[in-house]
């Protein structure tokens, strides 16, 4: 998946690449915006019924729960 | 209101129909208003008919006024113009916000990424402070 961000003056947003940030996430995803920077993604339910959500970082990476800080 | 318009793209010797997506803002008596176009506004393309498809299109309304639009575009040929997303930004009253111009912005992934529209629908999200996210499917090429 790829985010791209633009302005109302139609400029891209400078955080983000112009042509777009790749993110950490698959087509069949549904990625948004967290609100400070960052991404949510959430996939469509398992034939099991789980669903999954899963926290994007600003660079597009996925926070790796358990992860050494 | 959008709707999918398909017309030839050479009038005169029609070889090919492309769709395109046409929007018309109505009041809430159904009246056509008086600042927007009489036929209708293209999304995506200055005027139809154009030679690449402009498949569907999604909307998102804007917290300060209008709506975001992204539309789906195909393309007959990839190697010659590549198939992807096209956003605009549009006022209350249904035209293209000023400076956004007619055709609007085609986003354009970095080189050996693709984005198939056919495959999977792109997603739109105003940021609340005037502007918008786009969220695309994309495939890297093969090495």
């Amino acid at each position: 998946m790829i985010a791209f961000h633009l302005f109302s003056d139609r400029q891209p947003g400078p955080a983000l690449p112009a042509s777009g940030l790749t993110l950490d996430a698959v087509p069949g995803e549904t990625v948004e915006p967290d609100g400070v920077g960052g991404f949510f993604s959430s996939a469509r339910p398992t034939d099991s019924g789980a669903h999954s959500l899963r926290r994007l970082l600003p660079d597009g990476g996925a926070i790796r729960l358990g992860a050494a800080a | 209101m959008v709707w999918r318009d398909v017309r030839p793209i050479f009038v005169l010797n029609p070889t090919a129909v492309d769709p395109h997506i046409m929007l018309q803002h109505y009041s809430r008596t159904v009246r056509a208003h008086r600042d927007s176009r009489r036929w209708a506004a293209s999304l995506g393309s200055r005027d139809p008919p154009v030679h690449e498809p402009r498949l569907d299109a999604s909307f998102v309304a804007e917290p300060t006024g209008g709506a975001w639009a992204i539309v789906q575009r195909a393309s007959a040929d990839t190697t010659v113009d590549p198939a992807g997303f096209i956003v605009s930004a549009l006022r209350p009253r249904g035209l293209v916000a000023s400076g956004w111009g007619e055709d609007g912005i085609m986003l354009r992934p970095s080189l050996r990424t693709w984005v198939i529209p056919v495959r999977a629908p792109p997603h739109l999200f105003a940021d609340g402070a005037g502007g918008g996210w786009a969220f695309v499917a994309s495939w890297r090429a093969a090495r």
